[in-house]
């Protein structure tokens, strides 16, 4: 009995990796309408080129490339394990593997951790000053960057390991340096944005050329062997082109006639859904994103100042026909607080409906037009700002028309994609309520929480203002820091106390949450074993072409 | 006598190219939202960050300095360097785009020359038949229709709906392949670019075609060439249509240039070609200053050298403008 | 007989109706001979010469009569003939040098051009026979001046480039259609001249268009009054200048101004003005306005009448 088992599942691991060997080879074609900024991956803060990094690079750990909720644990990666923390959670020990190369043939060292760290600084990594100061010497770093050395927080060992030193505990520590901005790069690698020029990396694929306007190529690199299974797989494809120039309709129709594998284009347009989904039905698949479609408003000028009117647009809004306009419920489900379901912590809340309770059901026009009479802000001019990328003015000028019923003036403007996001932040513009995204960086509450309500947020004036109902509540911070702090010793706690966070944010209506988005992906018919991370979408060293 | 001419077309090519760099400049400064530093920084940037960034790229200088930094890195040193793509060098960029504009102008224009002076004399020979008012129909529909509309248009049925058909499977994917690469994908793939640029050309320029020769056609020295015995197809074609190349050439020209400094952008956009129009279009989109500027000066050289070129071109080719004698 | 028009009549189609322009018109030219037509603006006589070149492109003209050249109906001729014809044996020089020759081409090209659309000649002989031509016609430095272009050389130059281009295929017939009228007096004077050489020296017959009874006196043989589109009175110019018979006539000769004589600055009109295609009367054209009207003159047009002296008036006899 117990020998035809073994047969049988030595039959099974043949057949599985001649099926493997099968699907090994051939080209992974993606598309784009254009490129999307540096190769650097300690500079590159978009989804579209992450998703090539993580295939490329390796940091001391990483997110597990798996599909589900097991795609939001940390695993290891160029380290052997994942440490706990030490020191009440000021210090990490990491031990590195050794044996491993770079791309270029060189060895991996701690000098090069050591390096990559310090050089998060150097380049001037967007959150330089909100995450990795947090290492002992990053501030320091801050202030004199080009000569940026960490002695006391980033410590490399004789026997192979590496010690962080934190200024203070961190729970969310591994999975900020768990992003590429934490891959480890040769510490010869020059100590500014590297802009076109390929660095070398540890990843199963390394990036061979860069031109903005034509293509971004990555093929096989030759010193990669599998050291972390479940963070760093081989890849089947033995290339990723990766091609700019063509628009969205006609990305399309290139991935319905075979050209191309995928769109990496944030959103597809929402006139060929009808005809994707009814011919080209086993080439579409939707997941959900840890995101918000929301309209903050700005709680300092009026007539958003008034709570009241908050509340009314909070309640006249129906947020069924947002997912509509977004492209219907298998697109986007309605909203009304501010945590995306699927975080840890996530207790589903909506009091902004006909019968409040978990879910929206329906808009509340009674309650609206009474919240609205109180504020005693009808007829006030209010401008909605949206931009001009897929069905973003057309939900602009649904929110206008919502405002209008309400008894407001309301009109909507439509900006370019590339300026209408800091435009909105920036307090001198006096955005009264605009229509926008939040994507997590990674699964922790206070990445929508923390980093888009709190009054260190707000940075008057600057482009650079994610807070950007300008909310500022002492309490409410209170309240953070206090979650924060317990996340360390007790995240089962943390956990409730960032539900309660949550409802008092979304009773405090500074937003107007739409919807959370899915994520639509339309294929090639010859690509398989699709693996959708909750992390990072789309795994490209899961997927194969032949 | 020439080179007095060139030597003054090329101070005021100058000062025109002075002027619009400096507009483009003053334009991008006051857009709000534009200024690089925060985009260029990343989504949330601290202040320190954010004041690092502007340091680096001299976003915290004043402005005229930058101006003539830029000025300097774009024409003196010709390192001009993109703000979205940092190292990326803008000059080479724009020259590897060159031949693709050029190649789609070329075509167009060989296509819609061919076509107009065709449709045009046709009309004008046959005016006030059917076939007249059918044609200048035809050519008022070619001018009206967009041209980013008819290409994707042109899309929709060449790469979508009848690309499996006899018809279309030939065209190739969107894009542009390299003459020296494969010369036959090359022409197939522009093939539908020519088609779609040429079609408002052809129906502006066989209107124009048809009115000019129609009215030469009620000249004296028409009246002359007749009385001497010349059929009416060597009435039109050697005296009435070498008369009105003349405005023809001078359309041509400027429209020629026009088009190839950056013109053809919609096309390129719409039909995946990456040339100077293409370079315009993103930098305008991601407000790559840079970029911009360097595409906006390239077209605006471009079109002061193709008005010049006419200029020179219209001495050839109408002796009254070569001075009194 | 070189040219006999016989009942020539021109008319047009329009939305008011068919306009009769020329009506009826017969005249004959011999060899060697100028004949004059003489008759304000309107009077028809333009259009007359073109119709003989069978240049009235206008698809709503209808053409009706018999044109006989060298004794051929060239009316029933088709076009390809016509073309041969057209430059060849007979030629036509317009009123307005000025904008007669096409601005792009060189005088040398176009009168080439004629040249070898008639005649077999290898161009560069061709090119001589122009410069020859060039030089009779008395411009000097004939070489020079065919590679110019049109716009480079005065009003004068231009009609004798334009005699000598009408002339290189040796044509039996000149049609000149008011030749002199955009030119100065004393370059009228020249050109005049030059048509009487050619009658001598290359044996052509000239149809002499004008409205200037000066200039019939000083080179037509005879002449033709045209008046609303008909013939008022045809003749030896002599005969016609010294005993005028038509009242129409009469009152054109009155009307010249005298520089002699004793009624010097008196001027002679007649009064009234020609009746426009579409409101003639129906008798006699000029009725309305002539002193010599009588009942018969309102009802029906008079006839052409005389085999050397034509006259189209009831009372031809008794003008003064």
């Amino acid at each position: 009995m117990k020998t035809i088992w073994l047969i049988a599942a030595a039959l099974l691991a043949v057949m599985q990796a001649a099926h493997a060997q099968n699907h090994r080879g051939g080209t992974l074609k993606l598309v784009a309408a254009s490129s999307d900024g540096s190769i650097d991956p300690q500079v590159n803060y978009t989804d579209q080129y992450w998703q090539l990094f993580i295939v490329a690079y390796d940091g001391l750990v990483a997110f597990r490339k798996s599909a589900g909720s097991s795609s939001n644990d940390i695993v290891p990666d160029l380290a052997t394990s994942v440490p706990a923390p030490q020191d009440g959670g000021k210090t990490y020990v990491f031990k590195l593997r050794q044996n491993i190369k770079f791309s270029n043939g060189q060895p991996v060292t701690p000098a090069d951790v050591v390096a990559s760290f310090e050089r998060l600084f150097k380049v001037n990594n967007p959150n330089a000053g909100s995450w990795y100061n947090n290492i002992v010497g990053g501030d320091k770093c801050l202030t004199a960057p080009a000569t940026c050395t960490l002695p006391d927080g980033v410590v490399a060992g004789d026997d192979g390991t590496i010690t962080i030193h934190l200024v203070k505990p961190n729970p969310e520590f591994l999975y900020q340096i768990a992003l590429p901005f934490g891959a480890i790069l040769p510490a010869a690698t020059p100590p500014h944005d590297m802009g076109t020029i390929p660095i070398p990396g540890t990843g199963p694929y390394a990036i061979t050329s860069y031109d903005p306007q034509k293509a971004f190529i990555l093929q096989r690199n030759p010193y990669f062997k599998v050291f972390s299974p479940e963070a760093q797989p081989d890849g089947y494809v033995n290339e990723i082109d990766f091609e700019f120039g063509v628009t969205g309709e006609n990305a399309v129709t290139a991935i319905e006639n075979g050209q191309y594998d995928l769109d990496m284009d944030p959103s597809l347009p929402a006139d060929r859904l009808a005809e994707m989904s009814t011919r080209f039905p086993r080439q579409i698949y939707i997941n959900p994103l840890l995101a918000d479609y929301y309209a903050p408003m700005n709680v300092n000028i009026p007539p958003f100042s008034n709570l009241n009117a908050r509340l009314a647009v909070n309640y006249a809004l129906n947020r069924r026909d947002t997912v509509q306009i977004y492209g219907g419920k298998n697109l986007g489900v309605p909203a009304c607080q501010i945590l995306p379901p699927g975080f840890p912590g996530y207790q589903p809340y909506c009091p902004y409906t006909k019968n409040p309770g978990p879910k929206w059901t329906a808009p509340d026009l009674a309650k609206a037009q009474s919240y609205m009479q109180k504020s005693g802000m009808a007829g006030q001019k209010v401008t909605v700002i949206t931009d001009d990328e897929g069905v973003d003015p057309a939900l602009g000028t649904y929110l206008g028309s919502v405002l209008n019923q309400l008894g407001f003036v309301a009109t909507t403007h439509v900006l370019s994609a590339n300026i209408q996001f800091n435009y909105i932040q920036n307090t001198n513009n006096k955005v009264q309520i605009s229509i926008t995204l939040w994507y997590d960086d990674y699964p922790a509450p206070s990445d929508f929480l923390n980093v888009l309500l709190t009054c260190g947020q707000i940075h008057p004036g600057s482009d650079n203002s994610v807070n950007i109902a300008g909310y500022c509540n002492k309490q409410y911070d209170a309240k953070v820091q206090a979650a924060l702090r317990d996340a360390i010793t007790d995240p089962a706690k943390a956990n409730t106390e960032w539900a309660a966070i949550d409802k008092q944010a979304t009773d405090a209506a500074a937003w107007a949450t739409l919807f959370n988005p899915k994520q639509l992906d339309f294929v090639s018919a010859r690509l398989g074993n699709y693996t959708f991370s909750e992390q990072f979408h789309l795994l490209f060293d899961k997927v194969w072409v032949q | 006598m020439i080179f007095l001419v060139l030597l003054r077309r090329l101070a005021e090519m100058v000062f025109v190219l002075f002027s619009i760099s400096v507009l483009v400049f003053l334009i991008f400064f006051a857009t709000p939202g534009a200024d690089p530093a925060a985009r260029i920084a990343g989504r949330g940037a601290s202040p320190a960050t954010l004041a690092a960034v502007r340091h680096a790229f001299g976003l915290d200088q004043p402005l005229p300095v930058q101006y003539g930094l830029m000025m300097k890195h774009l024409f003196i040193t010709q390192d001009l360097t993109s703000f979205v793509n940092p190292g990326q060098l803008v000059i080479p960029a724009v020259l590897q785009a060159v031949p693709v504009t050029l190649s789609l102008v070329f075509g167009a224009a060989v296509i819609w020359l061919i076509f107009a002076v065709a449709i045009g004399v046709t009309a004008a020979a046959l005016r006030g038949s059917v076939i007249d008012r059918s044609l200048m129909f035809l050519a008022m529909a070619g001018v009206s229709m967009p041209v980013f509309w008819l290409g994707e248009v042109a899309n929709l049925i060449t790469q979508a709906r009848f690309h499996n058909t006899v018809l279309f499977s030939w065209v190739p994917a969107l894009g542009y392949v390299p003459l020296t690469q494969n010369p036959l994908l090359w022409f197939k793939s522009l093939v539908i670019p020519w088609t779609v640029l040429a079609v408002t050309y052809i129906g502006l320029y066989s209107r124009v075609l048809r009115a000019n020769l129609v009215e030469a056609l009620t000249e004296d020295y028409i009246r002359t060439a007749r009385a001497k015995g010349l059929s009416e197809r060597q009435v039109i074609f050697r005296h009435a249509l070498r008369m009105s190349l003349i405005t023809l050439v001078s359309m041509f020209g400027l429209d020629f240039g026009a088009l190839v400094g950056g013109g053809a952008l919609l096309i390129e956009v719409v039909c995946a070609l990456p040339g100077v129009g293409m370079l315009t279009y993103q930098a305008l989109q991601n407000l790559d200053l840079p970029f911009i500027m360097a595409t906006v000066m390239y077209g605006a050289i471009f079109i002061v050298a193709a008005n010049t070129v006419v200029d020179m071109l219209y001495l050839l080719i109408d002796p009254r403008a070569r001075g009194a004698r | 007989m070189l040219l006999d028009v016989q009942n020539l009549s021109i008319s047009f189609r329009t939305p008011r109706g068919l306009l009769p322009v020329v009506e009826d018109v017969s005249f004959q030219l011999a060899e060697s001979e100028i004949l004059a037509i003489v008759g304000e603006s309107g009077s028809g006589k333009s259009l007359t010469a073109l119709s003989i070149m069978r240049l009235i492109t206008d698809p709503n003209a209808i053409i009706t009569g018999k044109i006989l050249f060298k004794g051929e109906d060239i009316l029933t001729l088709k076009e390809p003939a016509m073309r041969r014809l057209r430059g060849g044996a007979m030629a036509m020089i317009f009123q307005d040098p000025m904008t007669a020759l096409t601005p792009v081409y060189t005088i040398g090209a176009q009168i080439v051009e004629q040249i070898r659309i008639h005649t077999k000649l290898p161009t560069w002989q061709a090119r001589l026979r122009a410069e020859s031509l060039l030089a009779a016609m008395g411009i000097a430095d004939a070489q020079q001046i065919s590679r110019r272009f049109p716009h480079q050389l005065s009003g004068g130059m231009r009609q004798r480039v334009m005699i000598a281009m009408a002339l290189s295929c040796s044509p039996a017939l000149l049609i000149a259609d008011e030749p002199t009228t955009a030119l100065d007096v004393t370059v009228q004077a020249q050109i005049l001249e030059l048509l009487l050489k050619l009658r001598k020296e290359f044996n052509s017959s000239i149809l002499l268009i004008t409205h200037d009874m000066g200039i019939v006196a000083q080179t037509a043989d005879r002449v033709a009054v045209m008046y609303a589109g008909r013939i008022a009175e045809s003749g030896a110019t002599g005969d016609i200048f010294a005993h005028p018979m038509h009242p129409y006539t009469a009152g054109l000769l009155a009307a010249i101004p005298q520089l002699h004589g004793p009624r010097i600055n008196a001027f002679s009109a007649i009064p009234g003005a020609p009746p426009a295609p579409h409101e003639k009367p129906a008798g006699c054209a000029f009725a309305p306005r002539c002193a010599y009207r009588i009942a018969v003159c309102a009802e029906r047009p008079p006839l052409l009448h005389g085999p050397f002296r034509q006259v189209a008036c009831f009372r031809a006899g008794e003008v003064a």
